[in-house]
């Protein structure tokens, strides 16, 4: 439920529960998927997200919007693994993710910008401009 | 090929203790690569130190000057150990960044085969 103030009508936190939370890669039962973390930041005219994206190029990543709903996916690049290569130590695994949220109204949909450096998605949701409210009326 | 444990799991007194920088190690007949996972990190910000036979891998960050709203990831100072076992040619390392994986090869020594002439 999207509330109207504008201090609480972006409720981040919430927004985040409410992700679609589907990874696409395999996952090796004892080994961690490098899965996106995201962190969210405000500022007066605009919020940003950081997700990481470790491995991925921004041609690896495809973020959309459908009726509201940010979708991003990525995918890792592959990196071929040689036939005799083994591994003594296996502490991260990277693959596939898929996220999305609903945004709320009071974001800018048409303005947002990504881009992406050093393994990281900066994304700017524009804050939608506040029209003055009040209006003074004269009287005759 | 059996490899001792190679991290020491020392964390330097002065580092910044936090979660640990997650590392891939494999070997193939010709070469050791080390990959580790650092999203944010910039290659300036990395040290990467070898004396006999044992690595050291460092970074010095500055909190970041911001208010966050909701915080999953953490870029902080780091240090973290390896002895490299003595069939690695350490001073054949070289090191690459890219998209936040940071990638280290390092040459296997082969075995040298020395022929025996019977006199």
């Amino acid at each position: 439920m999207i509330k109207n103030s504008l201090m609480t009508d972006f409720p981040i936190s919430k927004m985040m529960d409410d992700f679609l939370n589907t990874s696409l890669g395999e996952v090796l039962d004892h080994v961690p998927v490098a899965r996106p973390k995201i962190n969210s930041i405000e500022h007066e005219d605009a919020y940003l997200l950081e997700v990481t994206v470790p491995g991925m190029n921004k041609e690896n990543i495809h973020m959309e919007i459908v009726d509201e709903t940010l979708t991003i996916q990525g995918k890792t690049e592959e990196r071929e693994e040689e036939e005799e290569e083994k591994f003594f130590r296996r502490e991260f695994q990277l693959g596939a993710f898929k996220r999305s949220f609903k945004l709320p109204k009071a974001i800018n949909a048409d303005n947002i910008e990504a881009n992406c450096k050093d393994g990281i998605l900066y994304i700017r949701l524009p804050k939608m401009e506040k029209v003055a409210s009040r209006k003074t009326i004269e009287i005759a | 090929m059996m490899m001792k444990r190679k991290d020491n799991g020392t964390i330097h007194k002065n580092a910044r203790r936090g979660p640990h920088i997650p590392v891939n190690i494999s070997e193939t007949t010709d070469e050791l690569r080390m990959e580790f996972l650092l999203p944010g990190y910039k290659k300036d910000e990395i040290k990467i130190e070898q004396e006999d036979g044992q690595l050291h891998l460092s970074a010095r960050v500055q909190d970041e000057d911001q208010t966050y709203l909701r915080r999953e990831y953490l870029k902080h100072s780091f240090e973290r150990k390896f002895k490299m076992p003595a069939h690695i040619d350490t001073d054949s390392l070289r090191a690459t960044m890219k998209n936040g994986i940071l990638c280290l090869l390092m040459n296997r020594i082969k075995p040298r085969k020395i022929d025996i002439h019977i006199q």
